[in-house]
């Protein structure tokens, strides 16, 4: 298998290349530090599978997957990013790339990946098809904290943030008494008992 | 190998320095206002309802700069003057301009404070619009929030 890599930095095609070497039927016949040599190449070049990093300098992202595949619809474009997979595994699939791997578990996914997308199959990593059947699942499924009301929600942001009652009131324009009937009901609809549950949930659900 | 840590590291430093305008250069606008906007919910727990277009729109790096700042700008001051539990962000294209609105349920901006501009930093925003021929409009209603409706045209260069 003939595979172009671009990325940037050195230090990352260095270690592409090195795990790629270990794989007897890959070869990387090219590598590109920008979007713009990354173009000539798939031009210059025959290839099999592109790896390009989503963010070099001048053209990339998007725009270059799909340059890449309005030249060579066939041909499968494997995209790496250091960003999470929520912030742009979409918009990749969406622009004709094959499959998305965030740099962080690289190491692991590249060659599974590669001929995953070189056998015509799009690549999704476990978080990310996690996400997606997350987002598919039915609303009896939504998270506890949906079901606060937005001032409910702000409550109990600032109550998991270790803000007292009495500063919560004074921020809200609220009396303390209210405050803590929010509390309470708050509590209620997410299930908890005290502050520390609170906070809590608001980190595992990265609301804070 | 310690050459190759560093060099890794640097790497790094650079990415997350540029981070902030990489994720408008690379993601776009639309996506780029969708991070910001899940990031300020997390800052202040105030919620953002999204209402962004689904395909990716294709704006020049002006044009998505100024919208972007704008919108930094005006949830900022949602955060510091509104007293708001929840704000809506809606983003389209209308004829041939992108239309973007935040509305929020805080108290309300005053007639007074929407003529004295410089204090909110309206007029750094409608000085940011005035090249593309765009147009920036504030309303306000007393303890039912304020809206603001950011016009910028595609036409003009």
């Amino acid at each position: 298998m003939r595979i172009l890599i671009a990325d940037d930095h050195a230090v990352v095609r260095r270690g592409l290349k090195e795990i790629l070497a270990s794989e007897h039927d890959m070869d990387v016949v090219g590598e590109a530090k920008n979007g713009d040599e990354a173009l000539e190449l798939v031009r210059k070049l025959d290839w099999d599978v592109a790896v390009l990093d989503f963010s070099m300098p001048g053209r990339s992202g998007v725009e270059l997957i799909k340059e890449i595949k309005r030249r060579h619809p066939g041909r499968p474009v494997l995209v790496l990013s250091m960003l999470p997979e929520e912030a742009h595994a979409a918009q990749v699939f969406k622009a004709g790339g094959s499959g998305y791997i965030n740099k962080e578990s690289a190491g692991e996914e590249l060659t599974a990946a590669i001929r995953k997308v070189a056998n015509g199959g799009k690549y999704v990593s476990a978080s990310f098809a996690e996400k997606l059947a997350t987002d598919l699942a039915p609303d009896a499924e939504k998270p506890l904290h949906e079901s606060l009301s937005d001032r409910e929600y702000r409550v109990m942001w600032l109550l998991a943030s270790g803000k007292q009652i009495n500063h919560i009131a004074a921020e809200l324009f609220l009396s303390p008494s209210t405050i803590s009937t929010y509390r309470a009901r708050i509590l209620k609809k997410l299930k908890l008992t005290d502050n520390a549950a609170l906070v809590r949930y608001a980190v595992k659900q990265q609301l804070i | 190998m310690f050459g190759l840590i560093d060099g890794t590291i640097q790497s790094v430093r650079k990415i997350a320095s540029r981070l902030r305008p990489e994720v408008l250069d690379q993601l776009g606008l639309t996506a780029a206002i969708g991070w910001h906007a899940g990031d300020f919910r997390k800052r202040t727990g105030i919620r953002c309802k999204l209402s962004l277009p689904s395909d990716t729109l294709i704006l020049d790096h002006e044009r998505s700069t100024a919208a972007f700042r704008i919108f930094q700008e005006l949830l900022t001051n949602v955060a510091r003057h509104a007293n708001a539990t929840r704000i809506d962000v809606a983003m389209r294209v209308d004829s041939g301009a992108l239309v973007l609105t935040v509305e929020d349920n805080g108290r309300g901006i005053a007639e007074s404070e929407i003529e004295d501009s410089k204090s909110l930093g309206l007029l750094g925003m409608r000085e940011r619009v005035l090249p593309f021929g765009g147009a920036i409009e504030i309303a306000g209603a007393r303890d039912k929030g304020t809206k603001v409706r950011v016009c910028i045209p595609f036409g003009l260069k």
